[in-house]
């Protein structure tokens, strides 16, 4: 388990982890983050939401490290999906096709709505 | 026609300095959203293959950032005087796949410029070895 201060903002909602991520998703914020997050996702091994309706930049580095979590997690039962896309951020999930990889929703109920109903 | 310039070394560290440039000439040009997450992109995928691939992370380089607004159109010239590579020739990445475990993430960030700005030229000076990229994105 992570035993430092976590710098992203976790919480569990029954089963499943909601996790917010920070607005600037840049090479600085990625830093600040990619291990602890690999670190809580592959431990719980289970259900995730990345709630993304604060993050107003992504980049390439940051979709790298939403993938790397994907992979990780999928073989262990879970998924990582993915709430409140702002609409810059839609697009560029849109251009790099990842939106055919993450199951998106519009907010963090609808995910986890989407995570009761299986 | 407002202009903002900023130079800085060619190092890791600068990359937040050119954020907080960013930050502090969005308000001030009038950008629109698309305009300043352009030049976000702009520094987060271009600055950083200058410092990475460029000057090769030794540190002992410039990059100069140049933002131009004139009627609704940004203009974003970045200089180097690293080694010379032309974006707009770096080939497009696969995103053909929708199985996650082939899908590979290399070559997005040149993409991302490229699909969100109007226009890119490129320059490299044989005499004085500065390459200039210009992107331009309107309203």
């Amino acid at each position: 388990m992570w035993k430092g201060v976590s710098p992203v903002n976790v919480e569990h909602i029954d089963d499943v982890l909601v996790i917010a991520l920070p607005a600037r998703l840049d090479a600085v914020g990625v830093a600040a983050i990619e291990n602890n997050l690999k670190e809580i996702v592959t431990n719980h091994k289970g259900k995730v939401i990345a709630d993304m309706s604060h993050v107003d930049f992504v980049a390439s580095l940051a979709l790298r490290m939403l993938l790397t979590n994907l992979k990780a997690v999928q073989p262990l039962g879970g998924d990582l999906r993915l709430a409140g896309l702002q609409p810059q951020i839609a697009e560029i999930f849109r251009k790099s096709r990842f939106d055919t990889l993450f199951k998106i929703y519009p907010d963090q109920e609808s995910a986890l709505v989407s995570y009761r109903s299986v | 026609m407002m202009q903002h310039t900023i130079e800085v070394p060619a190092e890791w560290s600068s990359i937040a300095t050119l954020m907080a440039f960013t930050d502090q000439i969005e308000a001030d040009l009038g950008l629109t959203a698309d305009q300043s997450y352009l030049l976000r992109l702009v520094i987060e995928e271009i600055a950083t293959n200058i410092i990475k691939y460029g000057y090769c992370e030794q540190g002992c380089g410039r990059i100069e950032l140049q933002c131009c607004y004139e009627q609704d159109t940004l203009r974003i010239t970045i200089r180097d005087h690293g080694t010379p590579f032309d974006p707009r020739d770096h080939p497009d990445p696969d995103i053909s796949t929708d199985v996650v475990d082939e899908r590979q993430v290399g070559g997005l960030g040149l993409y991302f410029v490229r699909e969100f700005a109007d226009q890119i030229s490129y320059h490299h000076d044989e005499t004085s070895g500065w390459n200039e990229l210009i992107v331009i994105k309107g309203p």
